[in-house]
C-alpha cells in the first residue's frame, strides 16, 4: 500500500488554485493526485489546467499508446496526430474514435476538446491481459482487449470510445460524484454523448440510430445485442451466464444496491430513457436539439456534484427554456420525457 | 475454507463471481493459500468503497473459515475475512489473491 504524505483533500484544494504564482504548486499537486491512490472526492473535484491551451478549431491532438498487455500506463506511443495508420486495428480504432468524438463536440457544440481549451486526447490500448473493460482514469482513455469469451476488444465500439471521452467532458464541465444517483447521471451523460458520437459519425437520425451502447463488444457466444439500450433499458441482453440486463427504465424500478458504486451502470437506464424520449419526440438528428439541451445542462453550472435525477431533470428543463423558450416544443418534450420515466423535477 | 471474489462495476456494470473451495485437509494447499491471505493487509481494506474513477471495477473478497493466523491478524468477525476494494487498490498481494481465485475457478469449470 502506498502512503501519502499530503492528505488527498489538501492536494485537491491545491490543484484547484488559480493564482498564477501558485500555478506550479497547483500543477504539481494535481500530478501527485493523479499518481497516488485516488480518493473519490479528490478525483471528482480536481480540475486540470492545461499548461498551453490551444485555440478552438485547431483540431484534435491525438496520441495513442500501447500497454503491451501489461497494466502499466501510459505504455509506448505508437501513433501521434497525423501519423499513418498502423497494422494494429485497436490503435487505429482508438485514433479514429478519438477523432469522431472530437468532431461531435467541436461541430455540434463548438467545444474545443474535452476541456474546451484544446487538451490533447490520449488513449492506451492493449491494457492488461484478457482485460474486459475500458475506463477513463482522469487523464486518458484506457482500453482492454476483452477476454475473448464474453467481450471482444473495447475499441471496436465507437459508442464506448465516445462514452469514455465524455467522462472527461463531465470531469471538466460539471463533475458529478461517482456514486448513487449523481454517479448514474455521470454514467448516463457518457452514454448520451457516446451514442451521439456514433450517430454523428454515421449521420443517423433518431429513427435510424440503434440507441445501443457497446453493440460490437459481445462475442458470438453471448445472447445479447449490446451492453445497454437507451431506447429500451433492460432489454440489451438475456444470457445464460450474464443473466438479464438489469437496467430499469422507470423510477419505480430504481435499484438500491451497494454494488457498482451504488448501481451507477444500472440506474443510468432511467435518465438514458428520458434522453431517448426527448430525442424521439423532437425527431431529426438527436445532437441538434436534445443533445444541445443536455450539453447546455452539463456546461451551465446549475448542477451540484451530488445532483439527483430530479435536480438533473430540473436543470434540463431550465436549459430547454433558456435556449428554446418557455412555450417551446423542446421544453414540452423535456417535461413529458421526465414525467414518462417517473422523475418529478 | 471458501474464498469468493465478487466483481461489480466496470463499463459493462456486470456482476461476476469467482469462488474456490480449499481442502483444509491438504496441508500443502492450505499453506499455499495461507501465505497469500496473510500477505494481504485486511485491516486496511475493510469498508473501502469505490474510488470514483469512472468505469473501473469494485471487488468484494470474502474468506469463510480462514486460517487462524489470518483471522487473528485482521480482527475477523464470525470466522470471516471480508474486504471491499476499488480496482486501483487491487495490487500486490490483493492482485495475487484475485488472480489466483479467478484462474482456479476457471480451471474448475
Amino acid at each position: 500500500m502506498r502512503c501519502m504524505i499530503v492528505p488527498p483533500y489538501l492536494l485537491a484544494r491545491l490543484s484547484r488554485l488559480d493564482a498564477t504564482s501558485l500555478e506550479t504548486v497547483a500543477t504539481a499537486a494535481h500530478e501527485t493526485l493523479m499518481h497516488t491512490q485516488p480518493l473519490r472526492a479528490a478525483r471528482q473535484t480536481a480540475m486540470l489546467r492545461p499548461a498551453h491551451p490551444t485555440q478552438a478549431g485547431h483540431g484534435p491532438r491525438r496520441t495513442i499508446s500501447d500497454a503491451g498487455g501489461r497494466e502499466v500506463l501510459p505504455g509506448t506511443v505508437v501513433r501521434r496526430e497525423g501519423g499513418a495508420p498502423t497494422a494494429d486495428p485497436a490503435v487505429d480504432e482508438a485514433y479514429d474514435g478519438l477523432g469522431a468524438t472530437y468532431a461531435l463536440f467541436a461541430d455540434a457544440f463548438g467545444r474545443a476538446s474535452i476541456d474546451d481549451r484544446g487538451l490533447g486526447l490520449d488513449a492506451t490500448v492493449h491494457y492488461g491481459a484478457r482485460y474486459d473493460n475500458a475506463f477513463w482514469d482522469g487523464e486518458r482513455m484506457v482500453f482492454g482487449d476483452g477476454d475473448g469469451e464474453i467481450f471482444r476488444r473495447f475499441t471496436l465500439s465507437l459508442s464506448v470510445i465516445g462514452h469514455e471521452l465524455s467522462h472527461g467532458v463531465t470531469q471538466y464541465s460539471n463533475p458529478l460524484e461517482y456514486s448513487g444517483q449523481s454517479g448514474a447521471l455521470n454514467e448516463s451523460v457518457s452514454d448520451v454523448f457516446g451514442a451521439l458520437v456514433e450517430q454523428y459519425a454515421r449521420r443517423q437520425t433518431v429513427a435510424e440510430a440503434n440507441w445501443l451502447i457497446g453493440a460490437e463488444l459481445f462475442t458470438e457466444m453471448v445472447e445479447g445485442a449490446a451492453l445497454r439500450s437507451m431506447k429500451a433499458p433492460g432489454t440489451a441482453y438475456d444470457d445464460d451466464i450474464l443473466g438479464v440486463d438489469p437496467q430499469p427504465a422507470h423510477m419505480r424500478d430504481f435499484v438500491e444496491t451497494s454494488d457498482d458504486n451504488g448501481g451507477v451502470h444500472i440506474n443510468s437506464g432511467i435518465p438514458n430513457r428520458a434522453f431517448y424520449l426527448v430525442a424521439d419526440s423532437l425527431g431529426g438528428f438527436a445532437w441538434h436539439r436534445a443533445g444541445q439541451i443536455w450539453y447546455d445542462t452539463i456546461t451551465g453550472g446549475a448542477l451540484a456534484p451530488t445532483a439527483t435525477f430530479a435536480d438533473f431533470a430540473r436543470a434540463t428543463a431550465g436549459a430547454a427554456r433558456s435556449r428554446f423558450g418557455g412555450g417551446s416544443s423542446e421544453l414540452d418534450a423535456v417535461e413529458r420525457a421526465w414525467s414518462s420515466v417517473g422523475v418529478r423535477p | 475454507m471458501n474464498i469468493t471474489v465478487v466483481r461489480t462495476g466496470g463499463f459493462a456494470g456486470l456482476r461476476r463471481i469467482w469462488r474456490v473451495e480449499i481442502d483444509t485437509a491438504s496441508e500443502s494447499a492450505l499453506d499455499e493459500w495461507s501465505q497469500i491471505l496473510d500477505a494481504c493487509p485486511w485491516n486496511e481494506a475493510i469498508d473501502l468503497d469505490g474510488d470514483g474513477v469512472p468505469d473501473r471495477f469494485v471487488f468484494v473478497i470474502t474468506v469463510e473459515s480462514p486460517p487462524d493466523a489470518s483471522a487473528a491478524a485482521s480482527d475477523a468477525v464470525d470466522s470471516e475475512l471480508r474486504a471491499t476494494l476499488p480496482e486501483t487498490r487491487v495490487v500486490g498481494p490483493w492482485k495475487q489473491l484475485v488472480n489466483r481465485v479467478q484462474s482456479d475457478d476457471r480451471a474448475d469449470i
